[in-house]
């Protein structure tokens, strides 16, 4: 106990009560994942479920190695996992680009401007509570089954809360701020970019980081209905034959992806906001 | 106004006139009308420092965003150099209470921010912000972000960044007030050597009445609510100034008594509808 409240005041970042407690925590969080891990090994070798339905863990292992390291036609999946991330994270990338950037735009726009706001709102309003992915038949049928169904999807998904939280951010800009700015003597159109936006980053940050998010659940919706490869393509062609291993693979794969990219959006804000260190 | 007009008043002794100012507005949350200045009349010239003197609501932060141009009276003529005042400018410099420094920009950055505005070449600049930043005592602080800063060292920056611009005026709102007591005297002899160096017009608004003294050679006295002025007091002491001694004494004396009545006034006025 002791050695924990030497930790709390935190004297040194490196002191080596520090060390113990750090590597105490790490030990403490390993133990519930690896009890989920045992009790799927179980349930898979003990037969509590068909292991047709649930594969054992090391059966997902051993498939995920030849589906990424295997000889291409060995078998229908060996090798094919870098083709399929890569397509997915294009996906991603490209409706998530042109989502942050509208969405920050209009953003902008709308927090800033009370007649902006007035136009726009009630319809962003309208539309936001419609699951994102009812819209896949008109996406479809815009689109075809091309990675313009995908790219719609996953931008019109991750627009939203880009929209919404850039425009609550910019709309909470401190007067005194903008008052402080006038009085410096800024020229009018360099409000928004000197201190309207910086001011809002934070918000923005939340934002991207949400979009990032849903963006990762649209690529995997749009490629099971909407195109042929993919993630999301290769779980639903999967189902087809009743290969949950390589669905476990696939699902672990975009969460492992989603993490990633989410991290790299955290990263990125750190150093953009890198005047909020230790706020 | 005419050519002749516009070179009279630029020759006159006067920077700011007002003429009876009146400032009225709705208090949403109450749903009632405020009046927060009943007719002010006042002139300010060109190197006057004057302290505004008040109880809390009576209008001193008013006159205050009225003359830098962030708010519009609702009657009366407010003007600067005989121009009416119509919106904020570099011209005028402002020190807020609570610093309003840009929390995203560095100490240096936040003093060339004004300069960048005003398109000046890079290397202008940064002499300039050198010279600010050597001058307010914050060398080797440059790269600092305000929040890694004291109270004091960000009101320090606030008045660099404003002195950046060389301002004809400035427009002091209570700004040492968050600051303990140290460092306030500190900031206030900072202010007078800064303001002695280069003498321009000066409102300082406080509801200190030491520091109004200390700083002012003219302390305006104002009523509670509604604002109106109750009297304007002469400090005629040289400065740097005693607040030990006995003329120092005798202004205190004659400031307090003015104050008293309308502090109870103000706080009586505050019971009555907060109860």
């Amino acid at each position: 106990m002791a050695v924990i409240q030497v930790a709390g005041k935190s004297e040194g970042k490196w002191d080596s009560a520090r060390l113990i407690t750090s590597a105490q925590l790490a030990f403490r969080k390993c133990i519930g994942p690896l009890l989920v891990l045992l009790l799927w090994h179980l349930a898979s070798t003990h037969q509590w479920v068909d292991p047709h339905f649930l594969p054992a863990p090391s059966t997902v292992l051993r498939t995920f190695q030849d589906w990424v390291f295997g000889q291409p036609g060995t078998t229908t999946y060996s090798g094919t996992w870098i083709i399929h991330t890569l397509s997915s994270t294009y996906r991603v990338t490209i409706g998530f680009a042109i989502a942050a950037v509208v969405g920050v735009v209009l953003g902008c726009l709308i927090g800033w401007f009370r007649l902006v706001s007035d136009l726009l709102d009630p319809v962003i309003q309208i539309i936001r509570p419609i699951p994102i992915t009812s819209w896949v038949p008109f996406a479809v049928i815009f689109f075809g089954i091309r990675d313009g169904s995908a790219f719609f999807l996953i931008a019109l998904g991750a627009f939203f809360p880009i929209v919404i939280n850039t425009a609550a951010g910019v709309a909470s800009t401190p007067r005194l701020l903008v008052r402080a700015a006038r009085m410096l003597g800024i020229r009018w159109y360099m409000m928004l970019p000197r201190v309207v936006l910086p001011s809002a980053m934070p918000y923005i940050f939340t934002g991207l980081r949400l979009g990032i998010g849903l963006a990762w659940v649209l690529v995997i919706v749009a490629e099971m209905m909407a195109v042929k490869s993919g993630l999301g393509f290769v779980m639903w062609d999967a189902y087809y034959f009743l290969r949950l291993d390589i669905i476990i693979g696939a699902m672990l794969s975009v969460g492992a992806l989603g993490f990633v990219s989410d991290l790299i959006i955290r990263m990125i804000g750190r150093w953009v906001m890198r005047w909020r260190q230790g706020l | 106004m005419t050519m002749a007009a516009a070179t009279t008043a630029q020759n006159s002794p006067i920077r700011i006139r007002v003429r009876d100012l009146v400032k009225r507005f709705v208090d949403i949350a109450r749903q009632e009308e405020v009046i927060a200045i009943d007719g002010m009349s006042l002139d300010l010239g060109r190197e006057e420092f004057l302290t505004v003197l008040g109880p809390s609501g009576c209008g001193k932060t008013t006159l205050l965003n009225i003359i830098a141009g962030f708010d519009q009276p609702t009657g009366g003529d407010v003007t600067l150099d005989g121009e009416p005042i119509r919106k904020p400018g570099p011209d005028r410099g402002v020190v807020f209470q609570e610093y309003a420094l840009f929390p995203w920009l560095t100490v240096a950055q936040n003093i060339e921010f004004g300069l960048r505005e005003r398109g000046m070449a890079r290397q202008e600049r940064q002499a300039r912000v050198q010279q600010q930043i050597a001058s307010v005592g914050l060398s080797g602080f440059e790269q600092r972000y305000p929040q890694e800063l004291s109270g004091g060292m960000r009101q320090r920056v606030a008045l660099a960044r404003v002195l950046a611009n060389d301002p004809k005026t400035l427009l002091l709102d209570e700004p040492f007030a968050a600051l303990d007591a140290q460092t306030r005297t500190i900031m206030q002899e900072e202010l007078l050597s800064t303001w002695g160096t280069a003498p321009r017009t000066a409102i300082f608004i406080t509801h200190n009445i030491e520091e109004a003294i200390l700083l002012g050679d003219r302390i305006v006295v104002m009523t509670a609510r509604p604002g109106r002025i109750k009297e304007i007091v002469d400090v005629k002491l040289p400065r740097p100034r005693d607040v030990t001694s006995h003329e120092f004494n005798d202004i205190r004396r004659r400031v307090a008594t003015l104050l008293e009545d309308e502090v109870k006034t103000a706080f009586a006025a505050t019971r009555a509808a907060s109860g």
